[in-house]
């Protein structure tokens, strides 16, 4: 499943201004992104992650260094057959959700289709699909103004996904929103890599989402580096395994006396019907309590 | 696209109202200018539609009645009787002055008639003598209305004073009137006595009248002829070409105004979604994708106002025509032709600066908060 390269770049380098005033915002960064990986791009403000991020979605010409998505150099291309990759082959999530504000839910999820020949075909069918599974399809038909926070950022997964793109390109996708509903964005994207097998690069500084990445690319100054480790003491989701403050949770069940923490309605739920299931994954839960109660 | 362009256009009625009012108002001008023209023409060219001539015989080298004038000699006016094919001949005089009514000069056609002439007299009357007998005139009942003149009051023309015998209908514009006098006071008047200015010559049915004016033409010398059709389109041609240069100037006027409030709400709208417009370019959308957004929607914005300035001038001409009858309003098919493609004119103008405000948003801004 992990063989083939979605996301290949060499050399990768972009340079802002010139001469004195010039600033090197990404420095020679090599990277390889396989099917089904979900790769989180961290680092301090203004390392170049956005910019990193830019340019791999073909948004952004480096100034030097190759990018290749699904086996097509996007560097060389035109900028008349740069928008067809972008349609096609990559999906974005922004941390500002995005969302066109004159149109409906459904409407945002099917833009994408309509910039691809032939893509309105079966997209109607597609797009029920992906608002009955993000649990949207009841506000199907409301504005973004409408929308809470995690409702909108499932319509943009949602838009993001319409295409079948074999790559998800997100910038701080769980920026805006609460500890719960960030958790849930970041459970749908975990699903989309695993269940989906498609690649899903996020640029974060949420450490909560360490857990489900398969990599942590560190950048720092424009290039990727090894990354000091930071102590955290977390509950760990017995479902997702994603770190879960104890704190501030507000999703929590006792079974056997013990509780258990979530990050999501979607774990909780997940747990209470098969808890066995992740007992046995998780021989010893880490930051559970034990408990005198049941649940 | 299009139901994005749409959904865009609906989600701001006001700048839609504003921009869309702007165009309807620019457009009204311009259909209402050229329909109160055309209305105008068409009175001015009344005469010839309603002599009753088949074919018009002048002297050679004239081709109007507006604004200009003809003399055929006696002898010729005699000739052109005996021309085979030639049912009847009736000579009228004319010339255009002012007929003084009290204190008020109203500018008109005089036309002098025979006695009991067949064709060439007023064509609807609204009281008294259609034919004016030597002393009377038959004035038109706007002019009659305005001066407070009745049967039997008195008018001056040329310092002639005659008594109001007839008040005729459908023979006042803002442009012009006709006034008809007796053969005999015009010939007075003129000094020229036995010619005429024009003869009205009718045919049998037998004869075509094109047939008939070139055998006039060919058989008496020194005279011009003219079918009925050709005379008056000689005549409404040279009345519109009177007002052309007013018209081009207040077409290019109500361009400019279309073209700068469309032109500058769709920029400010433009603008303010420029962030979407980025968003647009980075889900994968071609630049002429977007400009094709932009002037379809510039377009709708202008068949809009073209449609709401065609309802208006359409409501506004009997109106118009209502409170002013010395105004006739008529809206061509080719002046409502050039209005729509001025209204596509406007709407690709319109859309040239906020299709460069599109093609310099970058679709990175989608990373910017």
């Amino acid at each position: 499943m992990r063989e083939k390269s979605i996301v290949r770049a060499t050399g990768l380098t972009k340079v802002y201004g010139s001469g004195h005033t010039a600033v090197r915002a990404v420095d020679n960064v090599s990277l390889d992104v396989r099917e089904g990986e979900l790769v989180l791009i961290m680092g301090p403000s203004g390392s170049g992650k956005t910019t990193l991020l830019s340019m791999l979605g073909g948004l952004l010409r480096p100034t030097s260094g190759h990018i290749f998505i699904n086996g097509v150099e996007i560097t060389t291309l035109s900028e008349a057959r740069l928008p067809d990759i972008r349609a096609r082959e990559i999906g974005f999530i922004f941390q500002a959700f995005n969302l066109l504000s004159s149109l409906t839910a459904e409407e945002n999820i099917l833009f994408p289709a309509g910039l691809v020949p032939g893509g309105d075909r079966r997209a109607r069918q597609r797009a029920s699909e992906l608002l009955d599974r993000l649990a949207l399809s009841p506000r199907r038909r409301h504005l973004p103004r409408d929308l809470s926070g995690g409702e909108k950022q499932r319509v943009a997964i949602a838009r993001a996904l319409i295409n079948s793109p074999r790559l998800i390109l997100a910038d701080e996708p769980t920026g805006n929103l609460d500890s719960k509903t960030g958790h849930e964005v970041m459970m749908i994207l975990h699903d989309i890599a695993r269940d989906e097998g498609r690649t899903v690069i996020i640029v974060t500084h949420d450490p909560r989402l360490e857990d489900v990445a398969d990599r942590i690319l560190w950048l720092e100054d424009g290039k990727i580096r090894d990354r000091k480790e930071d102590a955290h003491l977390w509950a760990q989701d017995p479902v997702c395994r994603m770190k879960v403050d104890q704190w501030t949770a507000s999703l929590f069940a006792t079974y056997q006396g013990v509780r258990y923490f979530f990050c999501s309605q979607r774990c909780l739920d997940k747990f209470r019907r098969e808890p066995q299931a992740y007992l046995v994954a998780t021989a010893k839960p880490q930051g559970s309590e034990h408990t005198s109660g049941h649940s | 696209m299009i139901r994005l362009a749409l959904k865009n256009l609906a989600q701001e009625p006001g700048r839609v109202l504003i921009s869309l009012g702007g165009v309807a108002a620019a457009l009204v001008l311009l259909l209402l200018m050229e329909g109160i023209f055309a209305g105008v023409s068409e009175l001015i060219v009344a005469y010839p539609q309603n002599a009753g001539a088949d074919v018009w015989v002048m002297q050679e080298g004239v081709s109007n009645m507006h604004m200009a004038s003809s003399l055929v000699p006696e002898a010729t006016k005699g000739a052109i009787a005996q021309v085979p094919g030639v049912a009847e001949a009736t000579p009228i005089l004319y010339f255009s002055n002012f007929v003084e009514a009290g204190e008020q000069r109203w500018f008109s056609y005089i036309v002098g008639l025979p006695e009991n002439a067949p064709r060439g007299g007023p064509w609807a009357m609204k009281e008294g003598a259609a034919t004016p007998r030597p002393g009377e005139a038959v004035v038109p009942d706007v002019l009659a209305r305005k001066s407070g003149l009745h049967l039997g009051d008195d008018v001056t023309i040329v310092g002639r004073r005659l008594r109001v015998a007839g008040i005729s209908t459908g023979t006042f514009s803002m442009a012009n009137s006709i006034t008809f006098l007796s053969y005999e006071d015009m010939e007075g008047i003129l000094g020229t006595p036995g010619a005429a200015s024009y003869v009205l010559v009718t045919g049998g049915p037998e004869v075509p009248a094109s047939v008939l004016a070139q055998r006039v033409r060919q058989r008496v010398p020194g005279v011009n002829t003219m079918t009925r059709e050709a005379f008056i389109a000689s005549d409404r041609s040279m009345a519109r070409q009177m007002g052309v240069d007013v018209i081009q100037v207040m077409t290019l006027v109500g361009f400019a105004v279309g073209v700068l409030v469309v032109g500058l709400t769709m920029y400010t709208a433009t603008a303010n979604r420029a962030r979407e417009y980025g968003i647009i370019k980075a889900l994968g959308a071609r630049g002429h994708s977007l400009l094709a957004l932009v002037a379809f929607q510039t377009i709708v914005i202008a068949g809009l106002g073209f449609g709401a300035a065609v309802g208006i001038a359409y409501l506004a001409g009997p109106l118009i025509q209502m409170a002013m009858p010395e105004i006739a309003v008529l809206y061509p098919a080719s002046g409502l032709a050039r209005l729509a493609v001025a209204s596509l004119g406007i709407a690709f103008l319109a859309s040239l600066l906020p299709a460069y405000r599109i093609s310099r948003v970058e679709p990175a801004v989608v990373f910017k908060e």
